[in-house]
């Protein structure tokens, strides 16, 4: 750290910070209130004089509609299951690819290449793979493994689209959480886990009692960057399913969306983005609290 | 006296580095070509940009020829713009809002019409409309009517129909069904012979909203039952709007659409069909039949024909209204270039070009030239069409996503109709 | 026989992954094998799909065969053509560069700046930044439009410029700081002492010594940026000529699309640059992410 040393003066300081801070402050803060604001009002949108106060009015209204709750749960499981997931997922495979068995720097190409691809593009692929045309139901079906009579539903089905929705996230993110935590691992000390071995823990217990609690700090800071990135998906909903079926796998940005720009409800979308923003923010906090007590 | 001359340096460092910046920003900016241009270039030249949805079929091609013929008139130039549909009114309200509307754009005649009247940003079009069009159905200006006023114009007309595998019917021994339950018993002898019944496009929501229409027309027989729910004089749980559901649930039940309906797309329902793996496809209509052609060739033949009655005897009604609808923004920088334009593709040429590729024209026209047998189909269905629009965007939303449902699974007719009454009464 | 082979660096990876099936020392690691390969093969087979549907004929587009059966590498050309990618690629380039450029400007000086100087305010100023990490885009869509719009840069390439950069900042400023920390002070007190001013002891002392952070930061926001696409669909006007996310996806689903074959070859020509830059500089990637999770 550079608290030894000589630190800069105040106005250098002041001269390095101000454009960031300036820039931060016109294009993210300034847009947080005035989505705040807004989302005290009735607006279309369309032109500024039409902006009417509209108090509390929105949130009442929030709290009589259906599909803002649905969207609202779908938005918190999709937080809650893909982080749990990616982080099973994400440890699972960092400690088989750090095991070094033959093929795991085959696993570690495969699962990086992912991070590449846009979620739109994403999206886009999984809804023609797993299409009732698509490769995996034909492959399944009668011209492939004859397995299955008819195409398995996985995007048309409102029970299964939500998990298949969660998949493909697991697919587009996985990569991100096993670079993590494999980076985690090699600096692990090796004579640890063989000593935990001697004393003949099976993978289980040296799993839960050496390579857990050293990774703790990592896996801190990992859910907490699952989290924040569960509250931003948008475009990976967008363009799989667009919600569909029948609302089954809406989410508070989809719907912001559908009601801010294509019902002209500027003002009532606006208070889904402040409880978008708001529950992003505890939830990361709280995060950061567990994890401050924990250890 | 170090430090403050270190900081002047700094500040004085910064600027110019700022300034650099910001130069080589404009640079960049001014190399970006069209986008960078934003709105003013195109503000410039008294041309007409036209908005639509459309590609794949032979619209845009039309549209083309007619921006041909109002540019050698006008000098001004034409240009047509693709929005793709999923979203092309959050295009269009950010183009608004941004100060850049199209001069003329293919209106949603359903939901999104009245919500845009609504907001102002559409012009009334009544005093044009005496101007140079021809006199258009009356049964379709009164569709296009929001308190009297018209802020559309109908370029062509839809009957929405089942598309059917002629070819795969004859082999199979099957006739085209005269009653619902004729339809439904379709589905087993179809399923046996290893095809697929009835492919719908489920995923778009559209298609889901028309299964329903299709059926109110024959629960409601006096044909005024939706109008009158939108004004209030009836529920949405009345027993028309409750038995239509009910019929669609039926089919369900019966395993009458195909499998995989649940997740597929219109590119997807014209895929099946002209795979020649589903003997039915719906919705289909002058929007669509000119890529049906296009995809089948002359692999087999086919033919359409509406869901048919509930009792035998009884006359089959298709479901329709206006195809494509133009309406001019408020904020339009040449709305008379836009008009002149919509002449262009409403008069006699216009309308040849219409019939020519099989599309309906919204005005009697003179069909010189010999129409095919499809287009002659599509207009049989034309005159008895029930209706197949709620204007209350939120009570037709509900039914899309209800029906939806109810399709995929989850939601029973009561669902439906419940939550069509429960938007409603929020919308007010 | 494979005591003698010593692990040649040109073996494919074929190869490698075959032998590692032939490996049965434990059943234990040949299980790991096989579970490395299986969900290996979930992973990279929707990326092998995508190719060989970009090289279908179209008459085996919608063959009912899971497999192809055509390979047209013409397809190329056709998808290029009529997905107007030169446009979308130049659009995507001009926006993916600006951005970095913009957001490596703003967050090297302001990490240096809140590494180097620290008080309570620019502590606090900080710790609001990396709140910026929390708001999802969808979010502050609508006023951020309003900004753009009243700026008149409705439908300009610097509108997503200017938001792209916005939601870099907080992650890139986490990171720079977090590698100027462990920077000595001392390097930067010889050149002052020596009469540069603290700009050139940053410019010509600290910065240098940035490059790997510097790579890293890049490379997040060339990855964040090319695949960005709420920006670009609400902040310009023509889909169809925007960027190439939002070209590509949207006019797939368009009415009629039926070349399912160019919409699956434009995408892998959207893809590529990217992964080939990811693939290059997977140093700098995994390195950032390591950093930036134990520093904290």
């Amino acid at each position: 750290m550079s608290s030894s040393g000589r630190a800069i003066t105040r106005r250098a300081g002041a001269l390095f910070i101000a454009p960031a801070a300036v820039f931060f402050a016109v294009f993210m803060l300034l847009p947080v209130i005035a989505v705040i604001a807004l989302a005290f009002t009735e607006w279309t949108g369309f032109s500024l004089g039409q902006i009417a106060w509209r108090g509390v009015g929105n949130f009442r209204t929030l709290a009589s509609d259906d599909v803002f709750s649905k969207a609202l749960v779908h938005t918190v499981l999709f937080v809650a299951l893909s982080t749990v997931l990616l982080n099973v997922f994400g440890l699972g495979l960092a400690l088989l690819i750090h095991s070094r068995v033959r093929g795991h720097d085959f696993l570690r190409i495969a699962m990086f290449l992912p991070l590449a691809v846009s979620p739109a593009i994403t999206a886009l692929i999984w809804q023609q793979i797993l299409g009732p045309y698509g490769f995996v139901n034909l492959s399944l079906g009668r011209s492939g493994l004859g397995v299955i009579h008819k195409p398995i539903g996985f995007l048309g089905q409102p029970n299964l689209a939500f998990a298949t929705l969660i998949a493909v996230a697991i697919w587009q993110y996985s990569g991100y959480n096993m670079l993590l935590y494999y980076a985690g691992l090699q600096s692990l000390p090796a004579e640890r886990l063989e000593a935990a071995a001697i004393d003949g823990a099976g993978w289980l217990n040296r799993l839960r009692y050496v390579v857990v609690p050293y990774l703790r700090p990592v896996i801190a800071v990992v859910v907490v960057l699952n989290l924040i990135g569960g509250w931003k998906v948008f475009e990976l909903v967008y363009v799989l399913t667009g919600g569909g079926p029948n609302r089954s796998t809406e989410v508070l940005s989809t719907y912001l969306f559908q009601q801010a720009f294509e019902f002209s409800r500027v003002g009532y979308a606006s208070s889904f983005a402040l409880v978008i923003i708001a529950l992003a923010t505890i939830s990361a906090l709280a995060r950061s609290r567990i994890s401050g007590t924990v250890s | 006296m170090d430090e403050q001359g270190s900081a002047r340096i700094d500040r004085r460092e910064l600027l110019r580095r700022g300034a650099v910046g910001a130069a080589a920003a404009g640079v960049l900016g001014s190399s970006a070509g069209q986008a960078f241009a934003g709105t003013s270039a195109r503000a410039a030249s008294a041309g007409v940009e036209l908005w639509n949805w459309q590609a794949g079929n032979a619209y845009p091609n039309i549209f083309a020829a007619a921006g041909k013929r109002w540019s050698a008139k006008s000098g001004g130039k034409f240009h047509q713009t693709s929005v793709p549909f999923t979203s092309y009114f959050a295009k269009f309200k950010t183009a608004v809002a941004g100060g850049s509307t199209p001069d003329v754009m293919e209106m949603s005649w359903t939901g999104q019409y009245h919500d845009l009247i609504k907001a102002k940003t559409l012009l009334p079009l009544d005093a044009s409309l005496k101007k140079g069009f021809p006199a258009f159905f009356q049964t379709v200006m009164d569709s296009l009517a929001y308190h009297g006023k018209h802020y559309a114009i109908p370029l062509d007309l839809n009957t929405l129909t089942i598309a059917y595998n002629k070819s795969l019917f004859a082999k199979l021994h099957l006739k085209v069904p005269k009653t619902l339950d004729e339809l439904i018993a379709l589905a087993k002898p179809i399923r046996d012979a290893g095809f697929q019944p009835l492919s719908v496009n489920v995923k778009d929501g559209w298609p889901d909203g028309d299964l329903w229409f299709a059926q109110v027309a024959y629960t409601d027989p006096t044909g005024k039952a939706i109008r009158r729910a939108e004004t209030g004089a009836i529920p949405w749980t009345a027993a028309p709007f409750v038995r239509a559901a009910e019929n669609v649930q039926k089919m369900k039940d019966a395993s009458l659409f195909a499998d995989g309906s649940d997740a597929t797309d219109f590119n997807g329902n014209i895929a099946a069909f002209a795979t020649g793996q589903v003997a039915m496809t719906y919705p289909h209509g002058n929007f669509s039949t000119g890529i049906i052609a296009k995809a089948v060739g002359s692999k087999f033949a086919w033919d359409l024909f509406p869901f048919p009655p509930l009792k035998a005897g009884a006359k089959a009604l298709a479901t329709g209204g206006p195809a494509i609808i133009w309406s001019i923004p408020a904020k339009a920088k040449n709305p008379e270039g836009a008009l002149d334009f919509m002449r262009d593709t409403t008069d006699k040429i216009g309308f040849a070009a219409l019939v020519k590729e099989n599309f309906i024209p919204s005005a009697k026209a003179s069909v010189s030239s010999n129409p095919s047998a499809i287009y002659r189909r599509m207009v049989s269905f034309q005159p008895t069409a029930a209706t197949r629009a709620i204007f209350v965007p939120d009570v037709y939303t509900a039914l899309l996503n209800e029906m939806q449902g109810l399709v995929t699974g989850g939601s029973k007719p009561q669902d439906v109709v419940k939550a069509m009454q429960k938007a409603a009464k929020s919308a007010k | 026989m494979t005591d003698f082979a010593p692990e040649l660096p040109q073996r494919t990876l074929a190869e490698r992954v075959f032998d590692s099936l032939r490996e049965r020392s434990s059943p234990g690691r040949f299980a790991g094998s096989l579970v490395c390969f299986f969900v290996g093969l979930v992973y990279v087979i929707p990326l092998v799909w995508v190719v060989t549907e970009g090289v279908k004929a179209s008459s085996d587009i919608f063959s009912t065969s899971p497999f192809p059966h055509s390979f047209r590498i013409s397809n190329f050309a056709d998808a290029w053509r009529q997905f107007q990618l030169g446009t979308l690629f130049g659009h995507t380039i001009v926006i993916t560069i600006g951005t970095v450029v913009l957001s490596i400007a703003l967050c090297v000086t302001a990490a240096y700046g809140f590494s180097r100087y620290r008080s309570k305010l620019s502590e606090g100023v900080f710790v609001l930044i990396l709140t910026g990490l929390m708001v999802p885009p969808a979010a502050i869509i609508i006023p951020f439009f309003l900004t753009m719009r009243h700026l008149g840069l409705y439908n300009n390439l610097f509108a997503v410029i200017l938001g792209e950069t916005a939601f870099a900042l907080p992650l890139g400023i986490l990171l720079l700081r977090g590698y100027i920390d462990n920077i000595p002070t001392e390097l930067t007190d010889a050149a002052v002492v020596d009469g540069a001013s603290e700009w050139k002891a940053f410019r010509y002392v600290v910065f240098p010594l940035l490059r790997p952070a510097v790579a890293t930061v890049a490379l997040f926001t060339i990855i964040s940026t090319w695949n960005g696409f709420l920006l670009p669909l609400v902040l310009l006007r023509d889909t169809a000529t925007s960027t190439l996310t939002v070209g590509i996806s949207q006019t797939a689903g368009q009415v009629g699309q039926l070349s399912l074959q160019f919409v699956a070859a434009a995408a892998v020509m959207a893809v590529v640059p990217v992964l080939v830059i990811l693939i290059a500089a997977r140093r700098y990637y995994v390195q950032g992410l390591s950093a930036g999770a134990l520093k904290q």
